[in-house]
């Protein structure tokens, strides 16, 4: 008994998930880079070795060769991209001071090792290197966000330059031209675009680096992907209306990635996952519907709290900042975003999982779902993975809503969920923005739209 | 293409070689990094713990014996930097939300054998850190009791006997579930 309920212990390691993708890679490039940084400090300390030699022999004091040092503070940035897949992301020190630029910079190619100080931008904020070896398909987009003005300072006065931008940033509303800047590699020119804006009261500069002079549709779209990741942490707000903003502290940004396995509830004889997509609605200033994409399984009668999602429903996602009134999904179904949370997950028939899901629409059929809810069933076995990934403008944490739900209220900028059954067939796509945007997509077999 | 054996990255990657560093690298970094998840519970964790080790170990080259083979040596320096990961992310409180718990499933859990190691995964993590750092570094990651202690700087007997109460406890709840 003993030895069998051992190798049973033993046996369990089997179970282990794999890394993913990009900490694999995040990895890799960290790993290498170290190597060589190493070989590169060897030879700075024989160079400086040698110096020191020849300063004492000439009288000059070790002092004066003392190089300035960065230490990275670990605080939340302004703003940042959240990086697509395959795509690596940095972003510079917190400002040392108050209406110091803040810079993220987004790649879909490692950062030379040059380029990245303890794991954020180098100070410069311009990934000089990364730039230099960048091949023809390699992209960069580089993005400084300056305080329009402080509160103790005099407002600094709006220009045309820097018209008035909202999120997602286009990368249409660029000018294939820098103003201010030269060729970053004249011997290989690169097409440079620049997208300037004023946004929640900073004047972001935007500037796309294309290792190519003339990127190909392909690139710009993949550009556009990433563009449309950028996010901004707090609501900002223009100092000069809103002083105390500035200096307010505001959360950082935080990425929700969880797996879960969820049990599916027979309705009819059939065992079947449903899931629910609409687009926003705005309505002076406000949001009356948040983007929003849901997935339940079985029937929801009976529904006795309606400040919550019905208790049919698996998980959730929305985007953008909810009003107290705001509301997702349509009429038996429907629920109070402020109350039920802008992401959840029911706790009763979801439990964590380490699995693997792709956060991808490969194989799938659908789009952009209209502000009225669509509703497809899927054909799904006993059990299904559902993975939600989410940029929350504040802390990540899921706490209890209602009797079987945990969710967070912290807004969120962006969200994607996928499903799929445990053989591996993926079910279930959708993502929504702050935009507005809804994204629905499902199986081409075994799915079926509801009336 | 020749599969270059371990010795000869190594001796590669020691000169420089950032090739032979990402053979090293691609080859192990499964292993380094399932070290790593297994100790930590926790998936940010190990990608962090994971990086540090091969950072570590990259550095250290010049202190390996090529006569011994590079995994254990590898997987040793994984499990130190997870249990130092551990122990900085308790001393730092880092927050964890209640979902944090380590749970697993396997790719294949189809089968009737991953769906009891998944249990048997399961009843592990549910283990307090304390219990569940040793039984896997005892069962997942074949360390003897005597090296257990060093690696958490506990008493062997400490270590003996929080592993039995660890084994009481997993076998009631996979007996009452009925796994084993």
């Amino acid at each position: 008994m003993s030895s069998d309920f051992e190798r049973e212990l033993r046996d369990a390691r089997e179970a282990l998930p794999l890394p993913d993708e990009s900490s694999t890679q995040r990895a890799r490039h960290r790993a290498i880079g170290s190597l060589r940084r190493k070989r590169r400090r060897t030879r700075a300390l024989v160079v400086v070795g040698a110096m020191l030699v020849s300063a004492v022999a000439l009288g000059v004091t070790a002092g004066s060769l003392n190089a300035p040092s960065v230490t990275a503070a670990r605080e939340p940035a302004v703003l940042g991209f959240v990086p697509e897949p395959g795509w690596f992301a940095l972003q510079s020190p917190p400002p040392a001071i108050e209406g110091q630029q803040t810079v993220a910079v987004a790649a879909n190619v490692p950062f030379a090792a040059d380029d990245v100080e303890d794991g954020l931008v180098e100070p410069s904020g311009l990934p000089y290197s990364t730039l230099l070896t960048l091949p023809p398909d390699g992209i960069v987009i580089v993005s400084t966000m300056s305080p329009l003005s402080l509160p103790h300072v005099a407002p600094v006065p709006s220009t045309p330059d820097y018209p008035s931008i909202e999120l997602p940033l286009r990368l249409r509303d660029a000018l294939p031209v820098l103003r201010w800047g030269a060729q970053v590699r004249p011997d290989q020119p690169m097409a440079q675009y620049h997208l300037r804006g004023h946004l929640r009261g900073y004047n972001v500069d935007v500037i796309a680096y294309f290792g190519t002079p003339r990127p190909s549709a392909a690139l710009m779209r993949q550009a556009q992907r990433q563009l449309s990741g950028f996010v901004v942490r707090s609501e900002g707000v223009d100092a000069r209306s809103r002083p105390a903003a500035i200096t307010a502290p505001v959360e950082p940004l935080a990425v929700i990635d969880r797996t879960f396995a969820c049990n599916t509830v027979l309705l009819g004889g059939l065992s079947q996952v449903e899931v629910r997509a609409h687009a926003g609605d705005r309505r002076s200033g406000q949001w009356v519907k948040l983007p929003y994409a849901g997935v339940s399984t079985g029937g929801n009668a009976g529904r006795l709290d309606t400040s919550v999602p019905p208790g049919s429903a698996l998980a959730w996602i929305t985007a953008g900042p909810p009003a107290p009134s705001t509301n997702v999904d349509d009429e038996y179904d429907s629920f109070s975003v402020h109350s039920g949370g802008t992401l959840g997950r029911n706790t009763e028939l979801c439990r964590p999982s380490t699995a693997r899901v792709q956060l991808s629409r490969a194989g799938l059929r659908g789009g952009v779902v209209p502000v009225e809810a669509r509703a497809v069933d899927c054909d799904a076995p006993r059990r299904v993975l559902i993975r939600l990934r989410a940029t929350a403008l504040g802390s990540a944490a899921l706490r209890e809503r209602g009797r079987i739900f945990v969710a967070t209220g912290t807004p969120l900028s962006r969200a994607e969920l996928a499903v799929r059954t445990p053989n591996g067939k993926l079910l279930v796509y959708a993502a929504v923005d702050q935009s507005g945007r809804s994204r629905q997509y499902t199986a081409p077999r075994g799915c079926v739209r509801e009336p | 293409m020749r599969r270059r054996p371990d010795t000869e990255l190594v001796v590669l990657a020691r000169e420089g070689s950032a090739e032979a560093a990402g053979a090293l690298f691609d080859r192990y970094w499964a292993l380094a990094w399932r070290t790593t998840y297994a100790v930590t519970a926790d998936r940010g964790l190990a990608d962090d713990a994971g990086q540090e080790a091969f950072v570590k170990a990259f550095a250290a080259l010049g202190r390996f014996d090529e006569a011994q083979p590079f995994a254990p040596w590898l997987k040793r320096i994984a499990i130190n930097a997870a249990v130092d990961s551990l122990r900085r992310s308790r001393r730092l409180e880092v927050v964890s939300d209640d979902e944090s718990a380590f749970h697993t499933w396997a790719l294949g859990e189809s089968a009737e054998d991953d769906l009891r190691r998944w249990a048997v995964a399961d009843a592990v993590a549910a283990l307090g850190t304390g219990k569940r750092v040793v039984v896997v570094l005892h069962y997942w990651l074949d360390l003897p009791l005597e090296e257990i202690a060093g690696v958490l700087g506990l008493p062997i007997g400490t270590v003996a006997s929080r592993l039995a109460r660890a084994k009481d406890e997993l076998r009631t709840v996979l007996e009452e579930d009925r796994v084993v």
